[in-house]
């Protein structure tokens, strides 16, 4: 019986007009964002090895390893395969950062090639489900209950012996797979394009990121398809029904997710960056000026002497950078807590939209979120603090190693080696953590479900057939 | 006659339950964008003026540096902090503001922006900025739409329509009618949110009321009021076509989603790709290779030479980079530019293109804005580099720790460039609703 209902509900739409409209839709919209994010992903990564390959000639081209010390290394950022889905809204796909032992890690706006590209959205798959897709929800479900009531159907197939869950949940589920047929069709297309067009070497992580950032966007479909159904049970008129439901999207998808870091940022303001800067300014200051002090000793006119003194010298210098790096982290430290604070207020008021769970949940599963500046960050400063390591150590160890050398009674030695600098390594979070970063907004999204499920089905079991 | 029928048209519609949910909204929507907004501007704008004087005293400080000792204690420990304006009218239309970096800390060596790694809410650039571009963008051209999808559908599937028609009403009349009735009653409501929006930064404190501001305010109301006409038309088009109203509701909501929502980022990044330009951190590059060419052969001087050629030949080589720097910095911006205005003419036969480029242009917040931008900031290094090559006086130092963001061009020039969006939504008006008339004098009334 339920299967009729299904087979019945399914049919009902795929012959529809808005059916063919919104598959086409959908289908268009999916690929065309695919093969458009594959096309500026690869032009990415052409420049993206580029870049790498002249990043490193330049830290060869220092005539000495103090040079790393203001000159620095640029560094870039591994591709993240999934910003092909959801790309970082801050940097797009290429992130390139300069990291010196001076002053704190500096983002270059590689990624900037147009400044128009940011005054018109992305449309990458995040934005495709959470506007589009969400909106053909609503199309395919606003005249779920009300449209038969108004034409009558409804009575006739009550007056078989349908119980009405069973007449609703035949609308969910024919209605549902109507709604995400187009959708997967594109999704597996547009995968074969990706896999077949485009040598990226997408790997298993990238893959069932796709997997579950699909899976959460049908949570987030499905919710959107609940409250619409949910919507047409009590409200009379399909027209008014598909109004109430458009004031809902609108405030759901549009406006609550863009008022929420604003109002956050009213409830929990954090300290403007000049006072920031001015802190650190003043300790550097301060650190500097104690280190000078305590250099403050003539080098010794005697060669040998000479060696022993520079490679103390170094080693002072080292560690007032590192002191300051210190410094300057524990700093940032408490200015992250505010900001964490303000983050966290941002997202909490925002989640009373189910788009912007779904946001957060995509931003946590392709690795752009929050979370990952903060982690990438991280790795910034432990490879200013290895470089700074690094330039100050080799040369202190070959002074040394020169003054035993000449108390064998050896010649001075040149031990420099440029090509042995540290190299950034990083490495995105494993799968797990960023699903049990995206956890709480899945249960959020399946609280959603069972809510517009639980009161579609209440509303529908106590109303009237006609 | 034409009166009689937008009165009854406008009637019609106020007394409805969504015209009052939607003036709700917008209302409600604007004030609370508009009010966010205006607080995060004179957040930014307590932020400058602390940050000002804080870099006032650590630059002059710097200076003393740059005016007494050698070159290496200057990049070594100092450099100059420069803050910078927030853009006047960015309550309204945040534009590229929000990406432009509002602390800068340049020295000979580095030039970096200080808030751009961690001092921002990542959330911002997720979520958009309410500001009333992206209000107006999405959320006003969306109820556009769901209140004039039923116009013509709506009266003919309750036989009213019918009954208008017999009495000796002509048919344009009757289809302008329906359009000034329904576009009236979506403007009020956008109206009166922006005005009561306007007066969250004038009762603040935060602007000061002045000609050129009134003038800015009206033209973006302008501008929006365009815009939303061109949904209007597509609504009252979409309903003169269409048998019934879920068919034209269908209809309408998908065009809307394809212009507003899925084209315009593929327009604009189909376009850009069709004039490639250059990377910043190829332009880096550049520089590194000049650098490191010059320094290379400063090496491959003689050692034998007297001292004062060589001091010659350094200098000669010095100003040699600089000419390429310049040069190379002239070849960026022009295929920036070239990229830029191309993607921008694409983009603007859109509705939503258009709207974009019209208030952003308005309130000077757009790729002009971030162009010139980009040329202070040069300039600024190119001052520093001066200073620190040639000395100067101590408060040339501390005139660095500010950058007024310059403005792109006069008010009426922006007004010139921005009329030509007004002109483009006025035609796709005006074609929407030739085209509606021409389908609705066809039709059957029944």
């Amino acid at each position: 019986m339920l299967s009729l209902l299904i087979r019945r509900e399914l049919l009902g739409h795929l012959r529809s007009f808005r059916f063919a409209a919104a598959s086409i839709l959908c289908f268009a919209a999916v690929l065309g964002s695919i093969v458009l994010s594959a096309l500026s992903y690869d032009a990415a990564r052409t420049e993206r090895n580029a870049l790498v390959a002249q990043h490193h000639q330049e830290v060869l081209s220092y005539y000495a390893w103090t040079p790393l010390m203001w000159g620095g290394v640029r560094i870039d950022k591994p591709l993240n395969p999934m910003s092909l889905f959801t790309r970082d809204p801050d940097r797009g796909h290429l992130t390139v950062a300069s990291v010196n032992a001076y002053w704190e890690p500096t983002f270059i706006d590689a990624g900037l090639q147009n400044p128009l590209s940011r005054l018109t959205t992305t449309v990458d798959l995040e934005f495709i489900a959470v506007a589009v897709l969400s909106l053909l929800a609503i199309v395919f479900s606003y005249d779920a209950v009300c449209g038969e009531r108004e034409q009558g159907t409804l009575r006739l197939a009550l007056s078989y012996s349908v119980s009405r869950g069973h007449f609703l949940i035949g609308k969910w589920i024919g209605g549902f797979l109507a709604l995400a047929a187009p959708y997967l069709t594109a999704l597996v297309c547009g995968s074969l394009v990706l896999s077949l067009g485009f040598d990226f070497g997408l790997d298993a992580t990238a893959w069932a990121g796709l997997a579950l950032l699909t899976m959460a966007s049908l949570l987030y479909l499905l919710a959107i398809f609940g409250l619409g159904v949910c919507v047409s049970t009590f409200v009379r008129p399909s027209t008014t029904s598909i109004v109430l439901l458009l004031l809902i999207w609108s405030m759901a998808v549009i406006v609550v997710p863009s008022l929420a870091p604003y109002a956050a940022a009213h409830l929990s303001p954090v300290p403007s960056p000049g006072q920031i800067e001015k802190q650190k300014q003043a300790n550097r200051r301060d650190i500097e000026t104690r280190t000078l002090r305590a250099r403050d000793r003539k080098p010794p006119s005697e060669f040998d002497a000479w060696l022993l003194w520079a490679a103390w010298s170094n080693g002072v210098r080292r560690d007032q950078f590192l002191e300051q790096m210190d410094m300057a982290e524990n700093i940032n430290e408490r200015f992250r807590r505010d900001m964490t604070r303000q983050i966290d207020i941002a997202m909490h008021l925002s989640r009373i939209s189910p788009a912007a769970s779904f946001r957060l949940i995509a931003a946590g599963l392709s690795a752009t979120g929050p979370r990952e500046t903060d982690r990438f960050w991280q790795a910034l400063v432990d490879y200013r603090r290895q470089i700074c390591r690094f330039a100050y150590d080799s040369w202190a160890e070959m002074a040394t190693n020169n003054h035993k050398r000449r108390l064998a009674g050896l010649g001075v030695q040149s031990t420099y080696h440029i090509d042995s600098y540290p190299r950034f390594d990083y490495r995105y979070v494993s799968l797990e953590e960023r699903l049990e970063e995206a956890l709480s907004d899945i249960l959020l999204l399946c609280l959603w479900c069972a809510l517009f499920l639980i009161a579609g089905y209440a509303v529908f079991s106590r109303g009237d057939v006609t | 006659m034409l009166i009689s029928l937008i009165l009854k048209e406008l009637r019609a519609h106020v007394l409805t339950a969504r015209f009052q949910a939607i003036l709700v909204l917008q209302v409600v929507s604007l004030a609370a964008g508009f009010g966010l907004m205006t607080e995060n501007y004179q957040t930014r704008q307590e932020a400058f003026h602390s940050s000002r004087e804080i870099h006032r005293r650590e630059n002059e400080h710097a200076f003393h540096v740059i005016n007494g000792t050698e070159e290496y204690e200057l990049h070594d420990l100092q450099g100059v902090y420069v803050a910078r304006t927030p853009a006047p009218m960015s309550w309204a239309v945040r534009g590229l503001e929000s990406w432009l970096p509002s602390e800068l800390h340049l020295s000979l060596r580095h030039s970096r922006s200080i808030d751009g790694a961690i001092y921002r809410n990542p959330l911002t650039s997720r979520f958009p900025a309410p500001d009333l571009l992206y209000l107006s963008l999405y959320l006003l051209s969306l109820l556009a739409v769901v209140l004039s999808f039923d116009s013509v559908t709506g009266e003919r599937e309750q036989g009213t329509l019918q009954l208008v028609l017999t009495q000796a009403v002509p048919r344009h009349q009757l289809l302008l009618g329906k359009w000034i009735g329904g576009f009236v009653a979506l403007g009020i409501g956008s109206v009166i949110g922006v005005l009561v929006g306007v007066l969250f930064p004038l009762l603040s404190g935060a602007v000061a009321m002045s000609w050129s501001w009134i003038i800015s305010i009206s033209a973006l109301l302008v501008g929006i009021l365009l815009y939303l006409a061109v949904f209007s038309s597509l609504g009252l088009l979409v309903s003169c076509i269409a048998q019934n109203s879920s068919t034209a509701l269908v209809v309408a909501l998908l065009t809307w989603a394809v212009s507003t929502l899925v084209l315009p980022g593929p327009v604009r990044e189909m376009a850009a790709q069709q004039s490639p330009a250059l990377s910043k951190a190829e332009l880096l590059a550049q520089y590194q290779e000049f650098e490191k060419e010059r320094k290379d052969a400063i090496w491959a001087l003689p050692w034998n030479e007297k001292p004062e050629w060589s001091r010659e030949r350094e200098r000669f080589l010095k100003e040699n980079e600089h000419q390429r720097r310049v040069a190379a910095t002239e070849e960026y911006e022009n295929r920036l530019l070239q990229q830029t205005s191309l993607a921008r003419a694409a983009s603007r036969f859109l509705p939503a293109g258009a709207l974009t480029n019209a208030l952003t242009t308005i309130a000077d917040t757009g790729v002009d804005m971030a162009l010139a931008f980009g040329s202070a900031e040069r300039q600024l290094v190119a001052t520093l580099e001066t200073l620190a090559s040639e000395g100067g006086e101590t408060n040339a130092a501390a005139d660095l720790s500010e950058l007024r963001l310059p403005s792109s061009a006069p008010l009426a020039a922006r007004l010139t460039e921005a009329s030509i969006d007004f002109a483009i939504l006025c035609l796709y008006s005006i074609l929407l609703f030739l085209a509606a008339h021409a389908s609705f004098l066809r039709r059957d009334i029944l």
